[in-house]
């Protein structure tokens, strides 16, 4: 019972402890998956789609304006 | 051979064991050293082949159990479980690196209790491993929190008898029950664990930042100019979907419960542990295609080699009369008073797990104390005092436990580099004090408990 008792407790601490509270996690997950909110943070002209042809990568210039 | 020559090699090979696995010369693992030592251990006969495996059963034991954690570790990795609870964590740091510092031992604490030392190490070090790097802390800041973190894991095994497989055995060994193994230890390993924590609080808290950033998801995708926002890299954390995870976590949560039911009944608990795991590999294969070899890859072989090399070495030890030394040597004193009793024992296993390993170490330990045919109290007491030992004392070292080994193997995998001088440091200012405090505790708590002096 002892056992039963220490593992209850632990493991429902660990739960409260671990659990994103409320207000964390609605800023932070909110936008789905990973890609989505990362995209949802770029500029406009970070956020338009990769051109089917030419570099697909986005670069910076020396001055960290976005070129293609 | 003689007895005088196996008496001869046997001591000779424990030497050069201890000396070249603390020396490590050219950087060599210490499982290398430590079979050759158990090679020319068996070798000379001094351990038989019935002693053979005796050792390969208790070992294994162990090894299951570990490797049944590194199954649910690897599956909650694969769930984003680690991801989670480092958001989780970081959120209630509220941005103090201070506070962080406490939660970070809360968890270590806590994990232990619900698994066992090594299960809070295979599960906490990823977690504070993607935690202090999503924070943006600079890595001489995250030692400090990855050290203590992994230091209160393995004592908090200390206070209740099932977070330990070793002191499990140990407790069978001298007739003790949980229950009074808890009511007799529970508040002097608490208040030793809390005096560690302080202790270890004081000696590193310069090093803490005082202020953290903001968590970030996405570390990868901010810090490659290159990373294509669309585009999902191996680097990125994985996508997790709460309820399914929620799901695997209640399955822990019945694995675990099954194995404090499977030891109830008297079933061993390696069974419970085997067919959880491979539920929850296949559950993996079948739902995320991920195929169960990694677990042969990610499983730490050289720790186990360790464990079962250094136990041949100290077992050969005992087979040419060193617990019969032992108790000729210590009876005495063990005899005196309760006092002298405590602190010899702790003392004693202090020193010799951290030279040798604590598994093999708290074995010698309680054959030593049941063979001093000891009253009831005083053998409940000295053992306890062992197991301060064992649990506390045992950290001085990285290799006095398992789970500070694996703890290390976790760090280099993550390419973390923590030096044996940079745990030394801390370890020797902290554990001698919280060793000799909690057998402090223990000794007047067991007085006032067992009404003895």
């Amino acid at each position: 019972m002892l056992e039963l008792a220490t593992i209850l407790i632990a493991g429902s601490l660990l739960y409260i402890l671990l659990k994103p509270p409320a207000a964390h996690k609605a800023s932070t997950t909110q936008h789905g998956t990973n890609a989505e909110q990362t995209r949802a943070e770029l500029s406009p002209v970070e956020r338009m789609p990769a051109p089917l042809s030419g570099p697909s990568v986005v670069r910076h210039d020396a001055y960290g304006d976005t070129k293609r | 051979m003689t007895d005088a020559v196996v008496l001869f090699v046997t001591i000779a090979a424990f030497l050069a064991t201890v000396v070249f696995v603390l020396w490590r010369p050219k950087g060599i693992n210490e499982a290398v050293f430590a079979s050759v030592g158990a090679l020319i251990v068996l070798a000379t006969g001094s351990v038989s082949l019935a002693d053979l495996g005796h050792i390969a059963t208790t070992v294994s034991g162990a090894a299951i159990t570990i490797i049944a954690t590194i199954v649910m570790a690897i599956v909650l990795e694969s769930i984003g479980f680690f991801y989670w609870a480092a958001e989780g964590l970081a959120a209630r740091a509220r941005g103090s690196g201070v506070r962080l510092f406490w939660l970070v031992n809360l968890l270590c604490f806590l994990m232990t209790l619900f698994f066992n030392n090594d299960g809070s190490i295979l599960i906490t070090t990823p977690i504070l491993i993607i935690l202090l790097r999503n924070l943006g802390i600079k890595p001489h800041q995250q030692v400090p929190y990855l050290l203590s973190g992994a230091l209160v894991a393995t004592a908090s095994s200390a206070p209740i008898g099932v977070s330990n497989v070793v002191n499990l055995i140990s407790m069978r060994m001298i007739g003790m029950d949980l229950y009074l193994n808890m009511k007799l230890m529970f508040v002097p390993a608490m208040l030793g664990l809390l005096f560690m924590v302080i202790a270890i609080y004081l000696s590193v808290y310069k090093e803490l930042p005082r202020t953290l950033h903001q968590s970030r998801r996405s570390s990868h995708a901010s810090a490659d100019p290159f990373h294509h926002p669309l585009k999902r890299s191996p680097n990125d954390p994985p996508v997790y979907n709460e309820r399914r995870m929620i799901r695997i976590l209640l399955f822990v949560f019945v694995i675990r419960i099954g194995l404090f039911a499977a030891s109830y009944f008297g079933i061993p608990i390696e069974y419970v542990a085997v067919a959880g795991s491979l539920a929850l590999l296949s559950w993996r294969w079948y739902s995320l295609g991920t195929p169960p070899y990694d677990i042969l890859r990610k499983t730490p072989w050289h720790i186990f080699v360790f464990a079962i090399s250094m136990y041949v070495v100290i077992i050969g030890l005992n087979n040419v009369g060193l617990t019969k030394w032992m108790i000729e040597w210590l009876q005495p004193s063990i005899t005196a008073s309760l006092m002298h009793a405590g602190f010899i024992m702790g003392g004693l296993l202090t020193a010799m797990s951290t030279l040798f390993n604590n598994h093999p170490a708290l074995m010698i330990g309680t054959l030593t104390l049941t063979g001093m045919h000891l009253d009831m109290n005083t053998l409940h007491v000295t053992y306890l005092a062992n197991v301060i030992g064992s649990d506390i004392g045992s950290l001085i070292l990285p290799i006095g436990t398992l789970a500070s080994m694996i703890w290390l193997h976790l760090l280099k995998q993550h390419r973390i580099k923590v030096s044996w001088k940079q745990y030394v440091r801390v370890t020797i200012v902290v554990i001698p004090p919280t060793v000799i405090f909690t057998l402090i505790c223990l000794h007047f708590w067991t007085s006032y408990i067992l009404g003895m002096r």
